[in-house]
């Protein structure tokens, strides 16, 4: 509930007198007062839209009936909200609703029986009646009929007779069912900024649609599924979820696909997740998710291609073998290839305390530093530096007056993180965009910079220069120096950006109270990675000199964070401790002497096979497809799908997916969130920790053995301070390196830095797994990308 | 003085060919090389009587009626050649009286003062008629913006869109509203099937609408104004876009307008799509921002929240048109016009069975029955006056026996019409109440936005019923859920289109709901309108056998040999209603 100054007034409602805060609407003012008012059209965190009527009220000295949802309260306001009369028109209005809406199940006599014994197929057509609708069972329209004992409709039905659509891989849009409560035009307006949907025609024949007719995908749809989320009825429904049936429990987890690590709801009935997002009943909260944490955790969790089993590989073939004579084979040959033999490649999809189990085995059983994550940073040190940021919370960017987003497509690497981005530019924030390429982002930028690919350094550089003189900023002495030698014109040559473009970015900086830089993942993945970090820390600096500056790095993967901290890295142990420096207080933890030489990154066990004396792997998740690997002795892989990669591997494990999985993990804003369980995981399959363990115990180790998650989450909450101290911003001046601008820019090489494919689950490319969704992806590529 | 030729070239006056009619003036008058000016205007009002030509010589003013190009050329060897005008064709003249003296008689022209007398396309030609006098008032007086906003309350001017809400105070309202950026929209929209009034005065002086804004943008302080044209109207579009280039030309808009430090005030055109609901402020506000013409729930009234979320003000063109007249005659001139509580004129378009149909201003006060009968000129072809509709589709027909009501806001709704933008529909005794109330209906659920669940589904299930009535399948307790469905939709709609819709069912059942009962219970339309309820039989009298109605009734449905009396199969007949039209023995009759 709003307060705009914190006023509160004394309003009556059915009698009761109750206080609420002044800008408070009426229906506001009686959820205080725990009253009920039937509503269709409202819905929290929208805003109110007074087109169903359903929540008219009577107001003493006020002529008609106002709707609850628009009306706001005054001082001494005296509220009805039950009258006879007014249930009365709430009946008439929610008849002349199912008078265009099939609603022969909703007032017939045998529904009770009906619903029990009839035999639902749900994959009809057209829907004809509630037991063949989606919706059944959490439909707001039964709710209403129910509340308002609807018995009989006095007007003959109606029946659209529109042809369902469709056309995308993850919901169907049957606008027979729809109400035109306007929820679904809403949210994809107001709150994604998608901008897809629309009212089309006039009257009767008003409906949902796209503007110009066209498809959703052509009309930009963002298959956020908000729509999906809010709607009340049947009309929008989840594919997956017209299999299954009505959800009968859920579970709160958070979605690992991103590090912007969304809180999200899995509705599930028996064993199957029915559909991903809001709670039951409550359409709007959680919040809305994307494309990834909305549709694609149900197809992955019940994908038909899953492997269940161990396997081996017999020549090519995959034989089912027995856990027993799995871990018979993997340990006869970790015995073999052991120390610095050995390897760890895991993923920044997985829980901390995988990722902790992981490394520790590594470093404790198999006594080598080869442990890393797939893919990296080329900056190996860059998870560490971050750390000396403070992290920006995704709920503070609205409150940011300038934002400063460079190197990135957030709309698809981090469409919540957009969305705020989108939301503050909407709160009329200065937003300046800066990639080698166009994206969805620009839509929602005041000034649009588009720089040579690979020329980032560089074009921070122009501002960090002009930044200075403009606003007179005094820097070591050595950065000063270095700043004199940039020659302007060079500069705007080697980007293609011009100094007038890039005065105006400083003068949208200048006003500025609060301005946030989002750097994008690409700037960490180009060979200018160390540049690009050092320079925007300056940049840092210098904005800190005159406004409040906040530093977000997008990262990728929802554990990325998480998982480096906690010492899936080849120089790091846990908490950034450098293996170099013989750091001790592990080796006393886990009572070993850890080698004091760094291991190998992924690359470094990947490219120089043969001959590193590297020779046997452990993979979590899966790689890019890599001959190399070919080269390996001995290769187990564990995960969900068979891939290219799996035919170098020896023996194959089945894996959990996280929404099976129990743990944690560390999003963006470095907070630590839950991965809980919503559904079982195929019976033969074990969690990465407990395969493990499996392995320690018979090559007779006893200082690696866990039975719970739990118990790994409190070794590491014991010896690692997971929660982030947020109250000390420190900002960082790192060295100016100088990159050279002068080479002409047709000399220059220039870096094609691909755009890296953000529908991956552990090293797994979602595109391949739901073929539907990779010719989604092409075409959005085609048009945005 | 040199004889000036003045051709009417409203949209009307194009329609009726007057367009060729100027063209071949100009080609005569080059070709002869003749002495006179040739100039244009735009409509007067007697669209019974278009295409109009004007003669002004020496002598006095002569307007030509039904004018066509053959007739052109006769004015001008016989008027302008020989000096004799052509009485016959005179519908007006100072010098003598014509029959359709009675239409302009007790006319009043304050709004439609410059209409089919200048040229719209000419900024020198209002100026001429004390054009941009008012504004200069204005600034030469130094007239406060309180003082223009008193003026305009005292002269009772209530807005002429529809809702009759006093402009002054509207005007107040959005002045009290402080804000560095304001607006002022004139609404001319006009969506309501058969009005014209605004249409005329935009293409007939489109300058007045332009100073009239000018005006209230200097009272509320409003830094940019909109003119919201439906794009059907192209004419008006066009010399409004004409009339703004003059006015910035003259530096009546611009930057310190006419030397009134701080006063920048500019104009665009904004075209509107034609929706009937983008005529609501509110909806024309979204339509204005590029979002579909939806109403939103007031308040916040636009004068607090409105274009922009900046205080805006919304005025119709018959309003801001009378705005420079008031200003400069004075509140109290003004005020002389009309009744206690609605003062000054109106402009009524009368369409329907009127023998002179066309564009009327008279005063407040003036009985209906006079604006019919005597301006009107009557029923057509000697009919009977059964009834007319006010306000279009949210109006609400008045039957003949309160034609005594007189034109002023508070007596038209008490008659459950409304005095709406001013259109006037007459009708007949062969025309059917329900049939007006369903054209009117299927009308405002077509238009219906469909936001509001009773506007978009209870419009739809009362047209279902009319049209069930109208075609033999209406019930006993069709009337009562008639009225149920309206109140509910009066009273529960979100905006004026839903508020009102139900009034022409409402008033028609007020006034004739033993059209209703007979509709129901006899299935018989006793204006014989309703196809299906009506029998078609052959008049044995006056049979001749001629077979035409047997050869042309699209179903074979007549029977009878050569030179026998026919007859029609009851069962086989649909009612079309061909044998009628073509019988030429008056032997089919209707019943
Ligand atoms: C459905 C609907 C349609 C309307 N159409 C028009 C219109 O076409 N022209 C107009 O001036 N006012 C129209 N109005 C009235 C306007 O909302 C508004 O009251 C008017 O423009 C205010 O100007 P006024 O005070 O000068 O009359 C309409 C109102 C409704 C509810
Ligand atoms: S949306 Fe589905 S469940 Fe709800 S009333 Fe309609 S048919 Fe029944
Ligand atoms: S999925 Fe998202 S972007 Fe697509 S229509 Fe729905 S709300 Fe809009
Ligand atoms: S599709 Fe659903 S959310 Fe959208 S308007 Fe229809 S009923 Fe409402
Ligand atoms: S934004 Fe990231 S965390 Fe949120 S739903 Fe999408 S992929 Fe998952
Ligand atoms: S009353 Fe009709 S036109 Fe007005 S908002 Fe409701 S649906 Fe739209
Ligand atoms: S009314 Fe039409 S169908 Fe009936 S008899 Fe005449 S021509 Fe035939
Ligand atoms: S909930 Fe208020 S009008 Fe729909
Ligand atoms: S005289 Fe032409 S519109 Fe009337």
């Amino acid at each position: 509930m709003k307060s705009d100054k914190g006023i509160y007034i004394s309003v009556e409602i059915d009698g009761k007198q109750i206080q609420v805060p002044e800008g408070s609407t009426v229906l506001d003012a009686a959820t205080s007062a725990g009253i009920y008012i039937p509503t269709l059209c409202y819905l929290k965190g929208l805003k109110s839209y007074g087109g169903c009527r359903l929540c008219i009220v009577e107001i003493k000295n006020m002529i008609g009936y106002p709707t609850a949802c628009t009306t706001p309260v005054t001082n001494e306001m005296e509220i009805s909200t039950k009258s006879p009369e007014l249930q009365s028109i709430r009946r008439e209005i929610l008849e002349l609703i199912l008078s265009e809406h099939p609603y022969s199940c909703l007032i017939c006599n045998d529904k009770k029986e009906c619903q029990d014994f009839m035999y639902t197929t749900r994959k009809v057509t057209v829907t004809t009646g509630c037991n063949f609708c989606t919706s059944n069972g959490g439909c707001e329209l039964q709710d209403l009929v129910e509340y308002l004992d609807l018995k009989d409709i006095r007007f003959p039905i109606t029946y659209r007779n529109v042809q369902a659509i469709k056309n995308n891989p993850f919901y169907d849009l049957d606008y027979n069912l729809c109400i035109l409560c306007g929820r679904c035009v809403r949210i994809c307006n107001e709150e994604r900024y998608s901008g897809v949907l629309a009212f089309v025609q006039r009257g009767n024949s008003t409906l949902v649609g796209t503007a110009f007719g066209e498809s959703q995908i052509e009309a930009g749809c963002e298959y956020c599924g908000a729509c999906v989320d809010v709607c009340p009825t049947g009309s929008l429904s989840e594919k997956m979820g017209s299999w299954v049936g009505v959800p009968t429990d859920s579970t709160t987890s958070t979605c690992i696909l991103c590090s912007v690590g969304c809180r999200m709801n899995i509705n599930t009935k028996g064993n199957r997740i029915v559909n991903i997002g809001p709670r039951p009943g409550k359409r709007t909260e959680p919040d809305q998710l994307c494309i990834r944490g909305k549709f694609i955790p149900a197809d992955i969790t019940h994908h038909p291609e899953r492997i269940i089993k161990p396997l081996i590989n017999k020549n090519g073939a995959w034989l089912e073998i027995t856990w027993d004579q799995a871990i018979d084979i993997i340990t006869k040959h970790f015995k073999e290839f052991s120390g610095n033999d050995f390897g760890i490649i895991g993923s920044a999809h997985d829980t901390i305390e995988n990722s902790y189990a992981l490394q520790k085995f590594c470093r404790v059983v198999m006594g080598s530093n080869n442990i890393d994550l797939s893919p990296t940073y080329n900056d190996r040190s860059l998870f560490k530096k971050v750390h000396g940021f403070q992290p920006v919370g995704i709920d503070e960017i609205i409150g940011f007056d300038a934002i400063f987003i460079i190197g990135s497509n957030a709309s698809v690497s981090h469409p919540i993180i957009e969305n705020r981005v989108r939301k503050a530019y909407h709160h009329d924030a200065k937003i300046i965009t800066a990639h080698s390429h166009l994206n969805r982002t620009y839509q929602f930028s005041n000034e649009r910079i588009i720089y040579h690919p690979g020329s980032e350094n560089i074009f921070l550089l122009q501002i960090l220069k002009d930044l200075k003189t403009a606003q007179n900023i005094k820097f070591p002495k050595d950065i000063s120096d270095a700043l004199k030698l940039i020659d302007k014109k060079h500069a705007s040559t080697a980007t293609g950006i011009k100094q007038a473009q890039i005065r105006k970015i400083i003068e949208s900086l200048a006003p500025a109270k609060k301005i946030l830089i989002i750097a994008g993942d690409t700037l960490f993945k180009s060979s200018s990675s160390n540049d690009n970090f050092n320079l925007l820390s300056n940049i840092h600096f210098a904005l800190n000199k005159f406004a409040d500056c906040g530093m977000m790095f997008l990262v990728d993967d929802g554990n990325r964070f998480g998982a480096t901290y906690t010492g899936m890295h080849p120089e790091y142990l846990p908490g950034f401790l450098e293996v170099r420096n013989g750091e001790k207080k592990w080796s006393e933890a886990w009572g070993i002497d850890i080698s004091p030489v760094s291991g190998l990154s992924t690359d470094e066990m990947i490219s120089n096979l043969p001959g590193n004396n590297f020779k046997s792997l452990f993979l979590k998740g899966d790689l890019p497809d890599h001959e190399k690997l070919n080269e390996l002795e001995f290769f187990v892989q564990q995960n969900m799908f068979i891939t290219e990669t799996s035919k170098y591997a020896d023996i194959l494990l089945p894996a959990y997916c996280f929404t099976e999985s129990n743990g944690h993990i560390i999003n963006i804003e470095r907070n630590l969130k839950q991965i809980n369980p919503a559904v079982h995981a195929p019976e033969f399959i074990k969690p990465t920790w407990q395969i493990l363990s499996n392995i320690s115990r018979k090559l007779k180790n006893k200082s690696f053995q866990y039975r719970k998650t739990n118990e790994i989450y409190e070794e590491i909450t014991a010896k690692l301070d997971l929660s982030i101290d947020k109250t000390s911003r420190k900002t960082s001046k790192f060295v100016l390196s100088m990159p050279d601008i002068k080479i002409p820019l047709k000399k220059r090489k220039i870096e094609m830095i691909p755009e890296p494919d953000y529908f991956l689950y552990q090293g797994n490319s979602m595109s391949k797994l739901i073929p539907d969704m990779k010719q989604l992806i092409d075409k959005k590529g085609g048009k945005h990308g | 003085m040199e004889t000036k030729v003045i051709v009417g070239l409203g949209s009307c006056g194009i329609a009726a060919g007057a367009r060729k009619v100027y063209d071949k003036l100009e080609a005569f008058k080059k070709a002869e090389n003749l002495q006179f000016e040739l100039k244009k205007t735009s409509c007067v009002g007697m669209c019974y009587r278009e295409p109009l030509v004007e003669i002004i010589d020496d002598t006095g003013t002569y307007l030509y009626g039904e004018i066509d190009e053959e007739r052109a050329l006769e004015l001008i060897e016989k008027h302008i050649n020989q000096k004799s005008p052509v009485k016959e064709y005179v519908v007006q003249s100072d010098l003598f009286e014509t029959i359709d003296n009675e239409f302009t008689g007790d006319q009043v022209k304050i709004t439609l003062r410059n209409c089919g007398y200048i040229d719209p396309e000419n900024i020198e030609d209002y100026e001429a008629k004390d054009g941009y006098r008012a504004i200069k008032k204005i600034a030469g007086y130094s007239m406060s913006r309180l003082d223009v906003i008193q003026t305009v309350i005292e002269s009772g001017l209530r807005g002429r869109g529809g809702g009759g809400f006093p402009t002054g105070l509207k005007w107040k309202f959005a002045n009290n509203n402080k804000s560095d950026e304001k607006y002022i929209i004139c609404n001319a929209d006009e969506g309501d099937p058969g009005a014209f009034m605004d249409r005329s005065v935009l293409e007939g002086d489109p300058h007045t609408v332009l100073e009239g804004m000018i005006i209230g943008a200097y009272a509320i302080e409003a830094t940019g104004g909109v003119i919201y044209c439906r794009a059907e109207y192209p004419l008006a579009i066009k010399r409004l876009q004409i009339a703004i280039e003059q006015a910035r030309a003259k530096g009546y808009l611009g930057e310190n307008i006419l030397g009134i430090n701080g006063f920048n005030f500019d104009i665009y055109i904004k075209e509107g799509a034609g929706a009937f609901v983008c005529g609501e402020e509110t909806a024309l506000i979204a339509s204005v921002e590029g979002q579909r013409g939806m109403p939103r729930k007031r308040p916040p009234f636009p004068a607090a929240s409105g274009l922009w979320k900046k205080p805006t003000n919304i005025n119709n063109v018959e309003t801001l048109a009378n705005i420079p007249w008031i200003i400069q005659h004075g509140a109290a001139e003004y005020a002389k016009y009309g009744t206690e509580k609605s003062k000054g004129t109106k402009v009524f378009a009368l369409a329907g069975k009127i023998r002179r149909s066309g564009l009327v201003e008279v005063p407040m006060g003036m009985s209906i029955r006079d604006v019919i009968f005597k301006l009107g000129g009557g029923i057509q072809d000697g009919k009977k006056f059964k009834a007319v509709q006010m306000g279009g589709p949210s109006g609400g027909c008045i039957p003949a026996h309160l034609a005594d009501t007189i034109v002023d806001y508070d007596s038209v709704n008490a008659t459950g019409a409304i005095m709406g933008s001013g259109g006037m529909v007459v009708m007949d005794e062969s025309t059917c109440m329900i049939d007006v109330a369903k054209f009117f209906l299927d009308f405002t659920q077509k238009e219906s936005c469909g936001k509001c669940t009773f506007c978009r589904i209870g419009t739809k299930r009362m047209l279902e019923i009319l049209t069930n009535i109208t075609e033999g399948r209406g019930e006993e307790g069709d009337i009562e859920r008639l009225e149920e469905l309206s109140y509910q939709i009066k009273d529960n709609s979100l905006c004026g289109l839903g508020q009102t819709a139900p009034n022409p069912v409402l008033t028609t059942i007020r006034y004739f709901r033993d059209e209703y009962e007979a509709h129901i219970r006899d299935k018989k339309c006793p204006a014989l309108v309703c196809t299906k309820l009506l029998t078609y039989e052959v008049v044995e009298a006056n049979c001749t056998g001629c077979t035409v109605c047997a050869v042309n009734c699209p179903v074979d449905a007549i029977s009878g040999a050569r030179k026998e009396i026919h007859h029609i199969d009851q069962e086989v007949c649909i009612n079309c209603g061909v044998c009628f039209t073509k019988c030429k023995f008056d032997a089919i009759k209707i019943s």
